[in-house]
């Protein structure tokens, strides 16, 4: 398959740089009439700043703007984003509480455009924005092009995922030996430590030690942190 | 894109992506094993298959199988598995992708249908 | 498990016997399906002398799996009588394609659950490779079955290169289809232990 679809398809299996990747979502997005594009990746962990990766073709100054002003923080559609995977197109209502970002993307160019986001099972999101200078979005367009723009939302998720999450995974490893993992695993069920000594025949002591040393290796406040970040990171499965 | 003698429609990714697909027909499974139990405290959880075709012919047929996830964010509904169809996706230059390619090609397209907007109205009503 | 394999003439009248009240007791006995029978004994137009058959046989010499065998160059039922399955394209006529029918695997003795048990048990996956082995003998490629539409996951996850010929329809409320299954593939695992998926329902 020669198509972009089809480059895009080999890159989904095949190890390549994130430009490389990019570039190909670029490819395909104007090849569907979108002049520009914007990626944003979401590793949900840790929970107190999860890190949002940002790759987009936007106009260097307005992406500079963008992040001088913080909008990640009050985009309406990373919001809507963060709620559902329906797709949204920009309007004017859409910008209604935000009518400075909706003038300034309209100045930098960015004047029509449409996004969707993706959640895969591990809790990684993805975000992709297609946008244009001229000729609005139509119902006629969508009606043909959606399901290939909502095609390209999960195949960048795929191939932008899989680079980023093995670095993102290989660095939280904490090595939690298997008694830690078994004793979070009870915590997560609700029992208390005292409970929990009942059930391995060990001592009270013993069990909170497990437990403090879990908390140091998984970098968190917290016992209760401790076990969401380890089931958000697939350890206690 | 054609039918071959084979049964199978063949057709290039870009044309399936450019082919409007209809839900035809949703059910729930019923004599569900465990762990999929309605035991009080556990999760309850409903799965299930769902069929999906063109308009024009040869009719495309798609269908898969679904299950609901129930999470601390909320209720999901995720694809099990891959998709069985009458489809076999071809290279620009002819040539049929293997088997399990196909499959895995076919489940990322009907990821990209807005087949988990309308499912839970679906079976609400052929259940109700 | 033992299985025979034959026309009429190949196989004993007993044999023949024993499968027409297998026949009954799964398909309108069990299942309820509406078949004009005398004595307990079911077989149809399509129980012809050119008609071969796959039984399969437990210790005791009792019926435990039935298939049936046409090839598509002769009057078939997808053809004669379902042929709104395939949604307008033509009933397969050619050597390389046969139809199997009145696949049944029921074993009376075991605990019956729901009416798609028939393709998920062990006899069942080894009933349909013998099938598959003894039509391919007789130079098809693949087959060509109506099943419900549950059938086609249960043949994927047994390993089977099935897929259907066109959408399925609704027939009596439950959705049914025109299934094609190549010859060439072995099944993939032992299915001696297996745990079978969610049964769909009929």
């Amino acid at each position: 398959m020669n198509t972009w679809q089809g480059d895009l398809l080999g890159m989904a299996d095949t190890a390549c740089t994130v430009d490389a990747v990019f570039e190909k979502i670029e490819r395909a997005s104007s090849a569907l009439g979108f002049e520009f594009c914007a990626y944003g990746l979401r590793l949900p962990t840790p929970i107190s700043s999860p890190r949002t990766i940002m790759l987009s073709n936007y106009p260097q100054a307005w992406q500079a703007r963008y992040a001088s002003q913080g909008y990640l923080a009050t985009d309406p559609t990373v919001a809507h984003g963060r709620q559902s995977q329906t797709p949204l197109v920009w309007t004017h209502a859409v910008f209604a509480q935000t009518p400075l970002l909706w003038e300034e993307s309209q100045s930098a160019g960015l004047r029509f455009g449409w996004a969707q986001s993706s959640l895969d099972a591990v809790g990684v999101g993805g975000m992709l924005s297609l946008a244009r200078s001229s000729e609005p979005l139509t119902a006629t367009e969508l009606a043909t092009q959606e399901v290939k723009m909502r095609w390209l939302v999960n195949i960048s998720h795929l191939a932008l995922s899989r680079l980023f999450v093995s670095e993102w995974v290989k660095e939280s490893q904490p090595d939690l030996t298997s008694r830690e993992v078994e004793v979070l695993k009870w915590t997560a069920d609700g029992k208390s430590s005292g409970e929990i000594a009942d059930l391995l025949s060990i001592s009270e002591n013993t069990v909170n030690f497990h437990i403090k040393n879990s908390v140091v290796k998984l970098r968190t406040a917290n016992r209760t942190a401790a076990v969401v970040r380890a089931a958000m990171l697939g350890l206690l499965n | 894109m054609h039918l071959s003698p084979d049964g199978l429609i063949r057709l290039t990714l870009d044309q399936l992506l450019s082919t409007s697909l209809e839900h035809l027909v949703s059910g729930v499974d019923q004599d569900a094993s465990p762990p999929f139990t309605n035991a009080c405290g556990t999760q309850t959880v409903l799965s299930g298959y769902t069929e999906w075709i063109s308009a024009n012919d040869p009719t495309i047929s798609i269908g898969w199988d679904w299950h609901l996830q129930t999470a601390v964010t909320g209720v999901r509904w995720v694809r099990v598995g891959l998709p069985r169809s009458n489809l076999m996706l071809t290279h620009d230059t002819g040539h049929d992708t293997s088997w399990h390619g196909n499959l895995e090609i076919l489940g990322t397209v009907v990821d990209a249908l807005a087949w988990r907007e309308i499912l839970p109205d679906v079976v609400a009503a052929r259940y109700a | 498990m033992n299985i025979v394999t034959g026309t009429p003439a190949d196989l004993s009248s007993e044999i023949m016997a024993g499968v027409a009240r297998y026949r009954h007791r799964v398909f309108v006995e069990k299942l309820g399906w509406q078949l004009r029978c005398e004595n307990a004994l079911e077989y149809d137009q399509f129980d012809r002398d050119d008609t071969v058959y796959v039984v399969a046989h437990n210790a005791d010499e009792e019926v435990v799996g039935t298939a049936r065998l046409l090839p598509t160059t002769r009057p078939y039922l997808l053809g004669e009588v379902f042929p709104q399955l395939l949604h307008g394209a033509p009933p397969p006529h050619s050597p390389d394609v046969w139809e199997l029918s009145r696949f049944a695997a029921v074993d009376f003795r075991a605990q019956g659950t729901s009416a798609l048990a028939q393709f998920s048990s062990p006899i069942a996956v080894g009933l349909l490779q013998a099938s598959l082995e003894c039509a391919a003998r007789h130079g098809a490629k693949r087959f060509i079955t109506v099943s419900p539409l549950g059938v086609e996951r249960l043949l994927r996850i047994a390993g089977f290169r099935a897929h259907r010929l066109a959408p399925p329809t609704l027939m009596d409320g439950s959705p049914v289809f025109a299934c094609s299954i190549s010859c060439e593939t072995q099944v993939a695992f032992d299915l001696a232990d297996g745990v079978y998926p969610l049964a769909l329902q009929a």
